[in-house]
């Protein structure tokens, strides 16, 4: 893994008698995305405001670049970009002078930065007017682009997505990751719609009820347990090969979509069953492993929490 | 540096705002509305008043001097004929003194009584029954009627006698004492030489009597007369030199200066003794001293606050009065050639109307750095941008005082436009006179100074004054997190602490409240000019600080207080608040 930008340690918060964040703990490595997904108030943006200080941490530790966001607010901030829950400006300026504004704040106003972003996120036409006649999704791109004046190493995007149309998802999709590799910023996302986590991020955290309950590598958690991925075998008789799969294998949990029958697998097993179903006479197309789109995962989990939760 | 930096953007980000031109459009207009209502009556000048007499052509020094005659005795006929009735005008109107003394007089009497008798008591066989009964009955009713004029006397005269607490309750001890020994023991026991013995080895009379002598002692009319009479001689011996020297005189010119001398003198020596009397009336205030000066005041409604305020205000005069006069400077006028209001507007000139627009200009660029400072954080709360400024890289101290700083910067700025615009239209209007001006700092110390630095001083006292109001906005900008109740907050303390200074009662532990004790000019010697010269009760309601506070250091660190307090208030509330 590259050199951790922001790391995360055993992060917790208390309201009062409430916890909304229990022991966190995650770190994001340079040019990484990672996607922080979870239902409404799990914790997300509670995280999010301990890791830009806007709330004191009631224990455990943010530190960015090594610098600790407590102790070391003006140097840890110093490499952050970011929307918190809703691009907020000040209504009564222009993007550009709100631009520039946000930019002054960091010593000279570095003009040739403003106007590459405003170019790359095509705000060109619109930038000299009043924020107050933006739309949502305009003032999300003038968000992105306040966030990543000042070069931030960390950049934190809280709902990016909202209020973007389908065309300005996908642009903001490719800028990010674009950003993301060319200037080996670390960003963090928290977002509803997974699957654009899922098109953008490299890593996931799933948080529920302030608790982190699943952080891994996005391809590892869709492809499953490691030895065992999940195949689909296109058969002849898909309901035919389902029925000798389960009778043969006690424990296997076969699926069948079309003329597709799912199931999961160490591929010594495929082997087998391959070789099984050959010698059973049923013919055999293809085979190909298949993922789980992140929204399967997502409710796979939140549900198995919820029955553990009642249960 | 970076506190410099952030400053820097916060006041260009608060030149942006669309209110801050509606702001100043009405301080346009303000400033243009104060030019076309001051009107400066002239004060009726003794100088001018008798030089518009002998310039009515061209007159024969005999002519002039039986001009002068004529104003003179104008004079004396319109005010009091002669020192000595101002006297009486003032100490027949103020205390009764003939009272205190008759009482004291009595109160001797009965003293003397009270002894004979107890000699007579002494001297006695008690063998003798009759003339013991009668002995001891004299003894009993001297005493009765001792005691009857001693609780007379205190009761009726005691608040305007000079006498001390410990005097006093010296005396009380004593008649105590006696009480227990004459009521008791002459009627119980019938031993008069008990009694005597006791009395005389515990001295109680002689103590009595000296202690009651020291209250005789004080002198108060003749005390005050004595040195009223001193200045009334002092005074009659100028005047009549004055008018030697008008009768010597061969030139019109020097008749002028002369005559207006003796005028300058005759109202200042008048004004000196009313002042120096009236001071020495409110020395021991008390309720009766106060029944008393209701009734010398033509104002009825004379309570406790506006005696202290007076008090002041006629040590203040006293102050300018004798440097004047110990100077030898009679320019009468002199004292008055600069003033905030219309009213004692002499000949009118640039520093007069700038003081004049200022009080009214200021009062609405304080109200706008109020509505300021309550935006200035509660603004970021309501628009949401709180949470891109607190994710820059300063910290939350370094955010509120760059905001307290940019709102001062541009306080500051407009005071400073306004003045010069006001100065200038002054300027042109009235033109301009740089003649010192005699001014008494802090209720005592007369200093003659250049009028810049008068207007310097003022200015900065305005300045103080816009600090405290800033502070108290920012602290409510801070605490309710929302732009319309930290404005209104904001707004009704500012209107509401001039008006509260002007009607709570003279309570001591009130006089300490830090938002009646913000004005800090009237105690540069404009406290009476300040609180009730103005015509205009607008001005008069919302700009007048009555003066409460005796000492200029006292309400300072007042106000150092207050400051101190509110944004340490809001600092921390600022730095421990989640957002």
């Amino acid at each position: 893994m590259s050199k951790p930008v922001l790391v995360v340690k055993n992060l917790t918060k208390y309201y009062g008698e409430r916890i909304a964040l229990n022991n966190v703990s995650f770190s994001i490595g340079e040019g990484e995305i990672f996607g922080l997904i979870g239902p409404n108030g799990a914790g997300k943006t509670t995280a999010i405001k301990l890791i830009t200080g806007l709330a004191k941490i009631s224990s455990g530790s943010v530190t960015i670049l090594g610098n600790d966001i407590v102790s070391n607010f003006e140097k840890a901030i110093l490499n952050v970009g970011g929307i918190i829950e809703n691009p907020n400006f000040y209504n009564h300026l222009s993007g550009l002078q709100n631009l520039k504004y946000f930019a002054s704040l960091y010593g000279k106003i570095d003009m040739n930065r403003i106007n590459y972003l405003v170019k790359v996120l095509a705000m060109q036409n619109r930038i000299k007017n009043k924020v107050k006649t933006y739309s949502l999704g305009m003032k999300q791109r003038l968000g992105i682009i306040c966030a990543l004046i000042n070069k931030p190493k960390l950049l934190i995007l809280d709902e990016p997505l909202n209020g973007l149309d389908p065309t300005g998802i996908i642009e903001m999709r490719e800028f990010v990751k674009k950003v993301a590799t060319e200037e080996k910023i670390a960003v963090l996302i928290s977002s509803h719609i997974l699957s654009e986590v899922e098109a953008l991020c490299d890593t996931v955290g799933i948080i529920k009820n302030g608790v982190l309950i699943e952080h891994q590598n996005i391809t590892d958690l869709q492809r499953g347990i490691k030895d065992k991925e999940r195949f689909a075998i296109s058969v002849s008789h898909p309901n035919f090969a389902a029925k000798i799969i389960t009778k043969q294998y006690a424990n296997k949990n076969v699926e069948v979509v079309g003329k597709n029958v799912i199931l999961q697998a160490s591929s010594q097993e495929v082997q087998d069953i391959l070789k099984f179903l050959i010698t059973n006479n049923i013919g055999i197309f293809g085979t190909r492993t298949v993922t789980k789109s992140l929204e399967e995962i997502y409710f796979d989990m939140v549900d198995k929490e919820n029955k553990e939760g009642i249960l | 540096m970076k506190l410099f930096r952030i400053t820097n953007s916060e006041t260009k980000k608060i030149l942006t705002r669309p209110s801050l031109y509606i702001m100043g459009i009405f301080l346009a207009i303000l400033l243009v509305f104060t030019a076309v209502i001051y009107n400066p009556t002239p004060l009726e000048n003794s100088t001018k008043s008798y030089q518009a007499l002998t310039l009515n052509g061209v007159l024969s020094p005999d002519e002039v001097i039986r001009n002068f005659n004529t104003v003179k005795n104008s004079y004396t006929d319109a005010k009091v004929s002669d020192l000595g009735a101002v006297i009486n005008f003032y100490s027949n109107k103020t205390l009764d003194f003939s009272t205190v003394y008759s009482n004291k007089d009595e109160n001797s009497t009965a003293m003397a009584k009270l002894n004979s008798a107890f000699i007579a008591y002494s001297a006695i066989d008690s063998n003798d029954k009759s003339i013991y009964e009668g002995a001891k009955k004299n003894l009993e009713e001297a005493y009765t009627n001792f005691k009857n004029e001693y609780n007379k006397f205190f009761s009726t005269s005691y608040p305007i006698i000079r006498i001390t607490e410990n005097d006093k309750a010296e005396i009380e001890k004593i008649i105590n004492l006696l009480d227990n020994h004459i009521y008791q023991q002459i009627l119980t026991i019938p031993n008069h030489n008990t009694l005597i013995n006791t009395l005389t080895s515990s001295k109680l009379i002689t103590d009595l009597q000296k202690t009651l002598s020291k209250i005789e002692n004080i002198e108060i009319e003749n005390e005050v007369l004595a040195e009223l009479n001193n200045i009334n001689n002092s005074i009659k011996n100028k005047l009549s030199e004055l008018e030697l020297n008008i009768n010597n005189s061969e030139t019109v010119e020097e008749i002028q200066l002369n005559a207006a001398r003796y005028v300058s003198v005759k109202t200042m020596g008048e004004r000196l003794i009313g002042n120096k009397l009236y001071l020495e009336l409110v020395k021991n205030k008390s309720d009766y001293s106060v029944n008393k000066l209701n009734a010398l005041n033509t104002n009825p409604f004379v309570n406790d606050k506006q005696e202290v305020f007076f008090k002041n205000f006629i040590s203040e005069n006293i102050a300018i009065d004798s440097y004047l006069y110990e100077n030898n400077q009679y320019d009468f006028e002199y004292n008055r050639n600069f003033s905030k209001f219309s009213i004692m507007g002499k000949d009118a000139q640039a520093f007069d109307y700038a003081f004049y627009s200022m009080e009214l200009i200021a009062f609405f660029i304080i109200m706008c750095a109020c509505i300021t400072a309550a935006t200035s954080i509660a603004g970021e709360y309501t628009s949401g941008t709180i949470k891109m400024l607190a994710v820059r890289p300063y910290k939350r101290s370094k955010i509120i005082s760059s905001k307290f700083l940019s709102t001062l910067l541009l306080t500051f700025l407009l005071l400073l436009l306004s003045a010069i615009i006001v100065i200038i239209t002054g300027i042109i209007n009235y033109g301009i006179n740089f003649t010192s001006i005699l001014t008494v700092f802090n209720g005592g110390s007369v200093f003659v100074i250049s009028p810049i630095l008068m207007f310097i001083i003022y200015f900065l006292t305005i300045l103080i004054k816009a600090i405290v109001f800033i502070s108290i906005a920012m602290m409510f900008s801070v605490l309710f997190k929302s732009v319309t109740p930290a404005i209104i907050v904001s707004l009704l303390t500012y209107f509401v602490a001039p008006i509260f200074t002007s009607f709570v009662p003279l309570v001591p532990v009130l006089t300490f409240l830090p938002l009646i004790n913000i004005d800090l000019f009237k105690f540069f010697g404009n406290q009476f000019i300040a609180s009730s010269a103005s015509q205009n009760s607008f001005v008069q309601i919302f700009t007048s600080q009555n003066f409460l506070s005796s000492n200029i250091f006292i309400t300072l660190s007042l106000v150092i207080v207050s400051i101190a307090l509110c944004l340490i208030t809001t600092f921390v509330l600022f730095k421990k608040r989640d957002i």
